[in-house]
């Protein structure tokens, strides 16, 4: 229960944001935390799968274009992992293509959010959604 | 100045091969044609090539006859039509028709002759006879236009033939096709002759004695069936010699009779047989005479028709051969048989190979005994013979 | 005595020769029948002698004008040989049997194999040669072979893909065999993916400074960074609403992008149409309030379960609302129906808005079109709202058309195909 009402109202919660875009991951980061959201930023793969290691994000939002490996390529790494893979990740990216889409889904990420489309509000919304159907 | 030209045809369609040979012969003489003879194989209609024939002629008098085998300057052939163009200055052409030689040959030979005698301008100077081939007795012709023309009046000529059936022969006068007639041809003018009668046939075995005749049928001979002599030689039954016509069998082995006048015995063809023996001649054998069997010999016979070349070469006395006529017996073609040309080839030799020559192969010839002119002149009828006259 | 003596053996003599020379008339006669008969013979020989050379000179001048012919034929063979041969295209031709029966270079070169060895044999798979064994698979298809184009895709032995063409082979009015035709189109494909690429790196990079300007100024106005002043607010606004028909654009460029591709394909999934047409009319319910617009719906309730593609049809609907919306002045009227028409549902979109000029209609539905009266109007639009929107009525099988008199207003309508499961 408690980890519950943690969870609703942000506090306890947090995101994991892997973009390597720094304005932004900056403006992202600002409004998880102005919701409430404990948020960590990683630029790469390599960092983020270091974080998540030691902090266990709740959630991570992953964009496809990262520098060394990609998006797709953390995303299928950490779905392997046993430990790792039970964490839900939201795909957040400009590329829209249909083939990226479907790849992104196939490798096991629950939601697919194109960047211009949605407004940060939006996404946070989004990320609520996701907390609450994976972890209830 | 004479030309002559010839052509000759053996287009499958007769009115053409008539009208072909004529063609050839007219298109190469550069003269207007003053007369046209023509010689053929009773292989065509002869109303439809004696058509053709005019058809390229038109008007020009015309004399022929069929034959056993035409004679032209490249060789004799058989099967076909021969034409030849004359064309002269000095010669004039006179030509007579006298018909019923099958019936009465005599008469026959005499209304040629007056015909011609009518008709002729000049003084006629020789007379060529074309005749009814199968007549009742070819002897009697030349005795007719003797009648007419006196008795050592020089004759030539030659008996129509039909390609050794023995059926029926046809004589061309003008445009009409006629048989049982004597085709008269006379020429007046300034000109040269000379004449060659030879055959080259030789007597084999006894001398026999004819000891029944009736004109040209014997009927005996040695007091024994005519026929019997054919059957002792060949060793042929009657009835063969009957049916198959004896002529064809025994037109190599002739009957000869010997002549005042002449070294070569004179020769008559055997014609026909009866059941009862009787032998028709192609001339009559007076009752009385003595005749021989006869053989002939295919070298004697070219020898012979050389000298008979050389004969009438020699009576030219030095002019040129203008143009040459060949009387030459059928019989002298089958003794020869492939070495006909051989013969044609050596009067050629004699008389010059470019000299026109037209002529066709008989089943008589009427020619001067022993190839002599003159007073000594006598024409009479011919089996086995090579007679031919030369103009120039 | 003596005398007659001598004439009777002188007669005896002379009947003995006279018998001699009858015997030997007879042997002479004898052999004369032969040689007569030998000449003729010699003639019908000489005869057919002639004809067998006439014949020879006939059947010459035929070998000859066979002969000529046979070149004739030789060359035009050449001729058609070389062409076979120099074909930048790969040809293979097959009997009635399918039995391989010609294979040229260009072929031999694809497949990895030669003529002689395909000759008369049909194509089968054959783990030595994937190439043979990709092709063999493509054509070994119980569907009319003839007539099709294939794409075999080489890419993994070699790189490279065909476009391979199934004709048949007519003789006169026979079909004597079939021909494929392998036309290699790596390069097209290589342009494809080339563009396809293009499009995907050109949106992202586009994206990315439209998204952040997005962000910024919504969170700026969300008030994120503190109260704006009114006039701050208009500004943030204005802006936001042009970065945002900015990213419409770039959507819109992707989505045009696709459909020449041939990629802009429809998913159809079955649900309620009349629902999913309700609420698509409901989203746009605040933004007709703004303008004082009444969006009145003349959806029936019943349920109306139909086979489409929601998110596509989706897209074009709001374009037709959108528009409807944008081009009625303040005050008007936009009223949404849908009804059965045969087996397809009707949706109509009717509005009192300014309507399109007369000469301006037929360009309606082509790229980036706009209308001058719209134009004029200051709304914004891509100009490619309506031609996404044909694309996607017509890949469902539907018809979509309008009808509208400058002044009056116009109506839209289009018709989906009810498929059934």
């Amino acid at each position: 229960m408690e980890k519950k009402n943690k969870i609703f109202s942000g506090g306890g919660t947090s995101v994991l944001i892997v973009e390597d875009d720094e304005f932004l991951r900056k403006v992202i980061s600002h409004k998880l935390a102005s919701e409430g959201f404990k948020v960590f930023e990683a630029i790469d793969a390599q960092i983020a799968l270091q974080l998540i290691k030691k902090e266990r994000p709740h959630l991570i939002l992953l964009d496809l274009i990262l520098p060394g490996i990609d998006g797709f390529g953390f995303l299928e790494m950490i779905k392997k992992d046993p430990n790792l893979g039970d964490i839900p990740v939201i795909v957040l990216s400009n590329l829209g293509q249909k083939e990226d889409q479907d790849r992104a889904m196939a490798a096991g990420a629950v939601d697919y959010l194109i960047k211009a489309n949605f407004t940060p509000a939006e996404i946070v919304q989004k990320v609520r959604d996701a907390v609450r159907k994976n972890y209830l | 100045m004479i030309k002559a030209t010839t052509g000759k045809s053996n287009n499958l369609d007769g009115t053409k091969a008539g009208a072909e040979a004529c063609r050839q012969a007219l298109a190469q003489l550069d003269h207007k044609a003053d007369l046209i003879i023509v010689f053929s194989t009773v292989g065509y209609n002869q109303q439809e090539m004696l058509a053709g024939v005019r058809s390229i002629s038109k008007e020009i008098p015309l004399v022929g006859c069929s034959d056993s085998g035409e004679i032209t300057g490249e060789g004799p052939v058989s099967k076909h039509v021969a034409v030849m163009a004359l064309s002269s200055d000095t010669i004039d052409f006179t030509i007579g028709l006298g018909t019923g030689a099958d019936k009465d040959s005599h008469k026959a030979g005499v209304m040629a002759a007056k015909e011609i005698e009518k008709k002729a301008e000049r003084e006629t100077a020789l007379f060529m006879a074309i005749t009814e081939g199968l007549a009742e007795n070819g002897a009697a012709i030349p005795r007719g236009i003797q009648e007419v023309f006196g008795k050592n009046f020089p004759i030539m000529g030659g008996a129509a033939g039909d390609d050794f059936l023995f059926k029926k022969t046809y004589q061309y006068y003008n445009d009409r096709v006629l048989t049982g007639a004597v085709i008269g041809l006379g020429l007046s003018g300034k000109f040269s002759f000379g004449v060659g009668v030879r055959h080259g046939w030789e007597p084999v075995g006894l001398p026999m004695k004819v000891t029944k005749a009736e004109g040209a049928k014997l009927i005996e001979i040695n007091n024994r069936p005519a026929l019997s002599i054919y059957e002792d030689y060949f060793g042929k039954k009657v009835e063969e010699l009957i049916k198959k016509p004896i002529a064809r069998m025994a037109y190599t082995y002739p009957l000869g009779m010997s002549v005042e006048g002449s070294s070569e015995l004179l020769i008559r063809d055997v014609v026909i047989a009866d059941e009862k023996g009787v032998i028709t001649c192609a001339a009559e054998i007076p009752e009385g005479s003595e005749i021989r069997l006869m053989l002939g010999d295919p070298d004697k016979a070219i020898q012979a028709a050389k000298e008979a070349a050389e004969n009438a070469l020699s009576q030219l006395k030095g002019i040129k051969p203008k143009v040459v006529f060949v009387f030459n017996c059928m019989a002298r073609s089958k003794l020869l048989g492939a070495r006909k040309e051989e013969e044609i080839a050596v009067i050629q030799e004699v008389l010059g190979k470019e000299v026109p020559l037209i002529g066709f192969y008989t089943y008589g010839e009427l020619a001067p005994m022993a190839g002599i002119l003159g007073p000594e002149c006598f024409s009479v009828w011919h089996n086995e013979t090579m007679a031919l006259m030369v103009l120039g | 005595m003596e005398r007659s003596e001598i004439s009777q053996k002188r007669e005896k003599e002379l009947q003995e020769m006279d018998r001699v020379a009858k015997m030997l008339i007879r042997r002479d006669f004898v052999l004369n029948e032969t040689r007569e008969k030998r000449e003729k013979e010699l003639e019908v020989l000489q005869k057919r002698t002639k004809e067998l050379e006439e014949l020879r000179e006939a059947l010459t001048n035929m070998l000859e004008d066979v002969e000529e012919a046979r070149r004739k034929i030789a060359a035009e063979e050449n001729k058609t040989r070389a062409v076979f041969i120099s074909l930048t295209d790969g040809l293979i031709v097959f009997d009635e049997d399918k039995k391989v029966t010609l294979v040229n270079p260009r072929a031999e070169e694809i497949l990895g194999l030669k003529e002689r060895q395909l000759q008369g044999r049909k194509i089968k798979e054959n783990p030595q040669f994937p190439v043979l064994s990709k092709f063999s698979q493509l054509i070994d298809r119980p569907a009319k072979w003839t007539g099709q184009k294939y794409d075999l895709n080489l890419k993994e032995p070699t790189g490279q893909f065909f476009e391979v063409t199934v004709t048949s082979v007519i003789q006169g009015k026979e079909i004597i065999g079939l021909m494929a035709i392998l036309h290699d189109v790596s390069r097209e494909k290589q342009i494809a993916r080339t563009k396809t690429e293009f499009i995907s790196i050109a949106a992202h990079q586009l994206r990315t400074p439209l998204s952040a300007t997005k962000w910024i100024l919504k969170m700026l106005l969300d008030g994120d960074f503190g109260p704006l002043t009114s006039k701050q607010s208009e500004f943030a606004t204005k802006g936001y609403e042009i970065n945002e028909r900015m990213i419409d654009l770039v959507n819109d460029l992707l989505d045009v992008a696709r459909i020449e591709e041939g990629k802009f394909g429809i998913e159809f999934t079955q649900q309620n149409f009349n629902e999913f047409l309700r609420e698509t009319v409901d989203s746009f319910q605040q933004q007709a309030d703004m303008k004082k617009i009444e969006l009145k719906c003349n959806i029936p309730d019943v349920p109306l379960i139909a086979q489409f593609d929601s998110l596509k049809l989706q897209m074009a609907i709001a374009n037709l609302i959108k528009n409807a919306i944008d081009y009625t002045p303040v005050r008007g009227r936009v009223r949404i129906t849908s009804s059965i028409e045969g087996n397809a549902v009707k949706v109509a979109i009717k509005d009192t808005g300014v309507g399109i000029p007369q000469q301006q209609q037929k360009r309606i539905f082509s790229k980036f079109f706009r209308g001058d009266n719209a134009i004029r109007m200051q709304t914004e639009g891509t100009g490619l709202g309506l031609y996404l929107a044909r694309n996607i009525v017509e890949s469902h099988g539907g018809k979509i058309w309008f009808e509208s008199k400058e002044g009056e207003g116009t109506a839209f309508y289009f018709t989906i195909p009810i498929k059934k499961l």
